[in-house]
């Protein structure tokens, strides 16, 4: 085999092609406009919910109760959008720097069960919107109660399926891999 | 840090080892059109972990972390057979001679059919890493990257005679 200060002095001199359209303060920009958008992305998702209970709000007429029930579910969704915020950000917030056995164990560890968060959070979110849906409607028929305690049980059991079959086609070659080259690391150094 | 000197700090490192974050994308991917995502990926992983840089580690050895682990994340769009030729048209761009190319040629196709990991640690090397360097990288004993580096070689050896390295 070629000496290995051979092999380095040709890896190190290969040509560099042209890195087209990529340079540090066109980077830096990109990022500055992709966390723009992140946030307005977020923003909208906030106005539509703010939106939307002001419109339930309207119909089922202003009074005591259902502006409490109002501002119990505008809590109970906001609770919602800020998980599912930093559930989005889960891979983003992995810490890169860690040296690569540690980050291999802590990518592992997120990519496994992606919908923890949202599982521990399942009752401090739910029961504030079914009661606020609950008392918004306060008036309303006992179908339009039955509808609001379980519909937002439905559209979690929904969510959490959508997301775990999202999940598992994105991540499950990546969890695959990693899991071998885990085996490999602890095989090898027994 | 404020954000004046997290700028400068990105272009300073941005400028500064470019080269060497390239070549490594290049060892691992051995793909021209998904080089570039990769790139763009570790530099943004550099841009979001510069607050945290407290300079326990050098700065080379921190660069470099940020790096191998996102390659180890990066999702690959198209397979490794495919993207061979691709390197061979990228190299054949260059004005360099002949036998030169097909050495550079014969080491990308014999490190490209290593394994995820050892590409990494074989593309470390070659950029000129100390063994310590690359056990501060990847995270296992210096012992073991001695271990694995001689394991690396010998397939590598195996490899590039296979593949004619030096042939020309």
């Amino acid at each position: 085999m070629a000496r290995l200060e051979e092999l380095q002095r040709l890896w190190q001199s290969q040509p560099q092609p042209a890195i087209a359209a990529v340079d540090s303060h066109g980077m830096q920009a990109a990022l500055r406009r992709f966390a723009r958008r992140q946030n307005l992305v977020y923003s909208l998702k906030a106005v539509v919910v703010v939106w939307l209970i002001w419109l339930c709000l309207s119909w089922a007429g202003p009074s005591a109760l259902t502006v409490l029930g109002a501002a119990i579910l505008l809590g109970g969704a906001f609770t919602v959008l800020i998980t599912d915020w930093r559930s989005q950000l889960g891979i983003a917030r992995l810490d890169f720097t860690k040296p690569s056995a540690g980050f291999v164990d802590s990518v592992l560890e997120r990519l496994r069960d992606p919908n923890v968060l949202f599982r521990r959070l399942f009752w401090p979110q739910l029961i504030p919107i079914c009661i606020g849906i609950n008392l918004l409607f306060a008036a309303h028929s006992i179908v339009t109660h039955l509808g609001a305690t379980l519909g937002p049980f439905a559209g979690y059991a929904v969510g959490m399926k959508l997301r775990s079959k999202r999940y598992a086609a994105e991540y499950r070659p990546l969890v695959e891999r990693l899991t071998a080259m885990k085996m490999a690391l602890e095989e090898q150094s027994q | 840090m404020n954000h004046a000197e997290r700028e400068r700090l990105f272009v300073e490192l941005f400028e500064g080892n470019r080269a060497s974050l390239r070549r490594l994308c290049y060892g691992y991917l051995n793909s021209a059109s998904e080089v570039d995502d990769l790139f763009q990926e570790i530099m943004t992983n550099v841009w979001n972990s510069l607050p945290s840089f407290r300079g326990e580690a050098k700065i080379s050895t921190w660069l470099y972390r940020i790096a191998v682990n996102t390659a180890l994340i990066h999702r690959r769009k198209r397979r490794a057979s495919e993207a061979l030729e691709e390197v061979a048209d990228q190299r054949a761009s260059a004005h360099q001679d002949l036998e030169r190319r097909e050495r550079l040629e014969a080491l990308h196709r014999a490190i490209a059919r290593l394994g995820d990991q050892d590409r990494l640690i074989v593309s470390l090397l070659l950029e000129g890493l100390s063994y310590r360097e690359i056990a501060d990288i990847t995270g296992i004993t210096v012992n073991y990257v001695g271990v694995k580096l001689s394991r690396i070689k010998q397939t590598l050896e195996q490899l590039t005679s296979e593949v004619g390295y030096g042939a020309a």
